[in-house]
This record gives C-alpha cells, structure tokens and sequence, in this order.
C-alpha cells in the first residue's frame, strides 16, 4: 500500500521534487524557531535548557510516527463524504489497515529526523548514560505517546460517523497535548494536570518516565513505579477509543448519493 | 433457499438540522432529534443464483440504500438480511469475498496509479495467488478490451473507459454476486452497448448473479429478467419483465402514413395515439386484435405509404407504474 501511495505521488514528478523542497525549507524554519525559543527560556521550573529540548524532540519524534502511521484518519469526514469509506467496508480487509498506510508521507520524517536529533544531543549535554533502565524510561515515553497519538487520531475518526463538523475536538486535544508535552508538568495549573494525567494521558506517560530520567523531586505525590505504568495507561487509553470507533463503524451512515 | 433473502428490511436515517458551529454540532452529537427519513421501508424478497434483477424506482426511492445494506456497508434499522448464508453487516469481511460493487458515482481504483496497478494491489487485499490475478487481469483485459489504456493513470480516463475498469476491478476475485449502482450514468451508446454485451456474456455463461439498479431503461430491456420497483421505501413491483411489459394489456403502436386521410370507425380496443398531418399512432391490446386484422381494416378504408409496428417501450411501463404509486 504504501508502495502504491509513493508510485502516486511519483506520477506528479514535478510538484513531488516541489514538495521535497518545502519539506526542506519548513524544517529549517523550524530549527530556527527552536533555538530562538530557547534563548529565551533558559530555565522553567527547575528544568534545564536541554531537560526542555528533550522533551521537545520525545514529544515531535512520537507524533512524527503516530502521523506516519495515523494521519489519514484525521481526513475521516472527508473520506466519508467522497464515498471511500464505502469502498473500504466491501473489501475483506479491517478499515484501518486499509486506511492507515495511506498516512505515509515523506515530510514526516523530517520532523522525525529532527526529534530524533533533539532528544540525542539532550541525551549528550545531560550526560545520561545508556543504561537499561534509562532506555526503558524512554521507550515508555515514547511507545506510550505514539499509542495515545494515533489514538487521538482515531477518535477523531470516529467521531466523524456521527457528525461531520465536531471533528475538531479531539484535533484540539492531540496539537494542544504536543504543546503542552514541550514542557514539564508541574508548570501548569490543576484542572490542566488532571486533564493530561488522567482523561487524555499525554502528561501521564511523559512526565513520569522522564522526572525518573533526570532525578526529579517533584513528582506530583505519585510513586515512582508510575512511569512504569505508562504503556498500561496508554494501551488502555486506546482500548477505550477502540470500543468508540467500532460503535461508530455500526452508526455509519454513509452518504445520501 | 435464495441465494439473497430479504425479509422486512428497513433503514431509517436520522437527518439532523445542524446550524453549524462547533456546540450545536456537539450538541447533536448528545441529543438525536431530528427528523426520520424511511429510506427503505419493510422489504421482502429472495433472489436466485443466476438472476438478473433490475432494481428499479425514482429519485430517492431507496436504491442506494438497499444495496448498501445488501453489501454489508450499512447496517439496517430492522429486518433480515441473509447473503450465500452470512448476514453482510455482521460477516462484512466474508461477504466481502462473494460479491463484486459497481457504485457508478464513485471510483475504486486509485486515482493516481493506472488500473494495472490496482487489480494487483487488490488482488492482494483479497489474497489471491498472484498467478490467478494476473490470468484474470488478462481475460477481463480481453473482454473489456482495456488494453490502450490500462496502463494510464485513472485520472486521465474517459468516464466509459474509467467505468469498463471498474467493472474489471469488481470482478477480478470471481465473486458470485455482482451489485451494480447506476453503472451506465453518462455513458455514450457505444459505451453502453459495450458494458450491456460484456454484463450479458457474465450473467450467462458465468451464472453471475447481477442486481442492477438504472434509470436507463434500455439497461432493463436488454438486460434484466426479472424486474422489482420500489418508491419510497416500499416495493409497488416484482415480477419477471414479460410480466411488467403485459401490465398493462399487452399493447403495441401501429404508425400508418396514409396517402391521403378519409374517416373511418376504428375496431374496437384501437385508439388513436396522436396524429401529425397524414401519419396516424394507433395504440392496441393485441391480446384483444392482432396486428394483420387492424390493418386489413385500414387498408380497406385508405391507401397508405408507409406503416411501421412497435411494442410499447418498457419506459412507459415504468413511468406508469410510478405514477400509479402517486396518484393512489
Ligand atoms: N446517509 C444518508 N443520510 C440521510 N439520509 C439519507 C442518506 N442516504 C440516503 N438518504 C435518504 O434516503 C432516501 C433514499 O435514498 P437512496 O440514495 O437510497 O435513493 P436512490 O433510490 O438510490 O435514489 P437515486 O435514484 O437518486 O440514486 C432519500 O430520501 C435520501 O435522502
Ligand atoms: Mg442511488
């Protein structure tokens, strides 16, 4: 599938090289973006320049695979409107395995790239060795983000069986959640920490692993082996929306011609 | 037992009066009032292996509706639905692999990739060896005469030959059932007459059972066999197409061009249609007078020029039928 979507976009040389070249020119402006943000924010809270850049590349690198692997659902309403989604349900294949390769973009992994190299070279100024459990912390972050990203995605999908215009509510919360996954916690006020603890656990499953990573005190009163909690909360998270979605798949309506 | 059993079918769509923005639409999300539409309304009726049905009624009869719930891709409101066993939208994936979709609206194969490239890439999705699609590809290929152009990309074809290759793509895992939407919308005569041969040539020598739904009525006649119409949810017609033509009587029209006009009486059972100048439309129930009797009569009373005889077309029929439904 993914072969085709490139062989696609390959028939369109030219605005393909076009496209190629904005990937280029965006991500740049980006970096500048970065570096201009952190000499204006030396430290927040307790939390270094480079405990910031950490988190700003775990946060990008995690919705640049969530995107590779989701974002075609955010054009549900789209897909449903156009009669795709028919399509979809008359061939012996799950919805999502149909729909999902189609989220492949070769620009994501410019974002990728630089979240990858924000998170390496946090790694190296802070000097946190390669041990096994500082790897598992990370992974935990970072699988437990991407999970709950495409999950965002997918009840955002779903919520397009019922009504075509309120797909913005959860877009709200995956591009607020990557905002606010740049910077820690404890920053925030009450009502927002229960919100990405507990109902979209964006902050859950960062914020744990990663004070555990930099040796934080302040860890809201929770225990420690809440970081370790993280991919459960995640996949959790997903069962929920999973259930959402196949309610949704029966409610279909399809279009009126 | 039928292959296709449809009994007590309905599908009932909730259509909201949104204002837009994002609480109302939020807000309809919690609260479903609105209005209920009865797109398909307690339907029964079986189908055969081999059958050629066409499906027919006006503008927002239910066409759409009912194939939708026949393929599986809606779920009815109430009723039974059961296809070669399986009930579609509970085995969706199942009864995926038995029945072949044509929605003439809409495409299936990929914009941007040529045909070529979507048969394999479907020929994946329904995990058939490489080697039978590609046999398929090339017996359907000869059939549909696809060969100019089945390696452009979609986006670059005429709509009859776009519509040739979708039939091709609905066929290629050999499915039982073929479901067809208005496949001949916009097409031109020739491309018409092509996809007419080729549905024909499937139906009997593959025993493919094909449900059409048209308003061209020239689909009817040279294809289906069996005829069922529905108006607002509702059936108001079922029966083999010999049937729906005797409906009404079996009437024909007789065109005469006489030479020169004189008055004469009629037979009984024979009205005039219309006349323009010296050409005379007779309409006559030949279970009632034959033909060479009405016309020894004229020919006793006038020389005449020319003279031709036809059935009443399957049109009129189904115009009627759907104006009966109204006037009731
Ligand atoms: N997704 C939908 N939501 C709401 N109403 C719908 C939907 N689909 C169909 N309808 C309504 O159901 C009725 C039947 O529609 P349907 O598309 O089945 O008609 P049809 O017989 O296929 O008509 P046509 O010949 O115009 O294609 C119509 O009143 C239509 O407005
Ligand atoms: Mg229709």
């Amino acid at each position: 599938m993914i072969e085709a979507k490139i062989k696609g976009k390959m028939s369109y040389q030219k605005s393909y090289i076009l496209e190629l070249l904005g990937y280029f020119v965006v991500t740049g402006i980006d970096f500048a973006a970065i570096y201009f943000l952190f000499e204006s924010f030396p430290a927040v809270k307790g939390w270094s320049l480079w405990e910031i850049v950490y988190l700003y590349g775990l946060g990008s690198s995690a919705l640049a695979i969530a995107q590779l692997s989701g974002e075609v659902l955010e054009d549900m309403s789209l897909i449903i409107r156009n009669g795709e989604f028919d399509q979809v349900l008359i061939k012996p294949i799950s919805p999502l395995l149909f729909l999902m390769p189609q989220s492949f973009r070769l620009d994501r992994f410019a974002r990728l790239a630089q979240g990858v190299l924000a998170s390496g070279f946090s790694f190296y100024y802070l000097n946190i060795i390669f041990s096994w459990t500082n790897v598992a912390l990370f992974l935990c972050s970072f699988f437990s983000l991407i999970i709950i990203f495409i999950s965002l995605f997918l009840a955002n999908a779903a919520t397009s069986f019922w009504t075509i215009q309120s797909s913005e509510v959860f877009n709200a919360f995956t591009y607020g959640g990557v905002e606010m996954s740049k910077f820690p916690l404890t920053i925030y006020k009450r009502w927002m920490q229960v919100l990405f603890l507990f109902f979209i656990p964006i902050g859950f499953v960062i914020f744990f692993p990663t004070s555990i990573l930099f040796e934080k005190e302040n860890l809201l009163n929770f225990p420690k082996f809440s970081a370790f909690l993280s991919p459960f909360i995640a996949i959790a998270f997903f069962g929920v929306i999973w259930v959402y979605w196949r309610v949704g798949i029966r409610h279909y309506q399809s279009t009126g011609s | 037992m039928p292959l296709i059993r449809v009994e007590n079918l309905k599908k009932e769509f909730r259509v909201h009066k949104t204002s837009g923005g994002m609480m109302n639409s939020v807000k309809g999300l919690f609260f479903s009032r609105g209005e209920v539409v009865n797109a398909v309304d307690d339907i029964s009726f079986g189908i055969e292996k081999g059958e050629f049905v066409g499906y027919l009624g006006p503008n927002g009869a239910g066409k759409s509706t009912s194939i939708k719930m026949l393929t599986g891709i809606l779920v009815p409101t109430s009723g039974d639905i059961v296809v070669g066993g399986i009930t579609p939208y509970r085995d969706r994936k199942l009864n995926s692999k038995n029945i072949g979709v044509v929605f003439g609206q809409r495409t299936q194969l990929w914009w941007d990739l040529p045909p070529i490239d979507s048969y394999k890439l479907l020929g994946k999705i329904y995990r058939r060896p490489s080697k039978e699609i590609q046999l398929k590809i090339e017996f359907l290929t000869e059939l549909l005469e696809l060969q100019e152009f089945i390696k452009s990309p979609v986006r670059k074809l005429s709509l009859g030959q776009k519509m040739r290759c979708e039939l091709a793509a609905a066929l290629l895992h050999s499915p039982e059932i073929l479901y067809l939407d208005e496949p001949t919308i916009g097409l031109d005569v020739v491309a018409k007459d092509s996809i007419r041969a080729f549905l024909t040539r499937l139906n009997e020598t593959e025993k493919t059972t094909i449900i059409l739904t048209t308003h061209d009525m020239g689909d009817v006649e040279k294809l289906c066999k069996r005829v069922i119409v529905i108006d607002s949810g509702k059936i108001i017609h079922d029966s083999s197409i010999e049937r729906l033509r005797n409906r009404f009587g079996n009437h024909r029209v007789l065109e005469v061009e006489y030479d020169e006009f004189s008055e004469f009486s009629l037979p009984e059972n024979v009205t005039t249609v219309k006349n323009i100048g010296n050409r005379f439309f007779y309409q006559f129930d030949s279970d009632k007078i034959k033909a060479p009797e009405l016309i020894k009569r004229i020919l006793e009373h006038n020389s005449i020029s020319d003279l031709s005889l036809v059935d009443v077309d399957i049109e009129e029929v189904i115009r009627k039928i759907y104006h009966e439904k109204r006037t009731v």
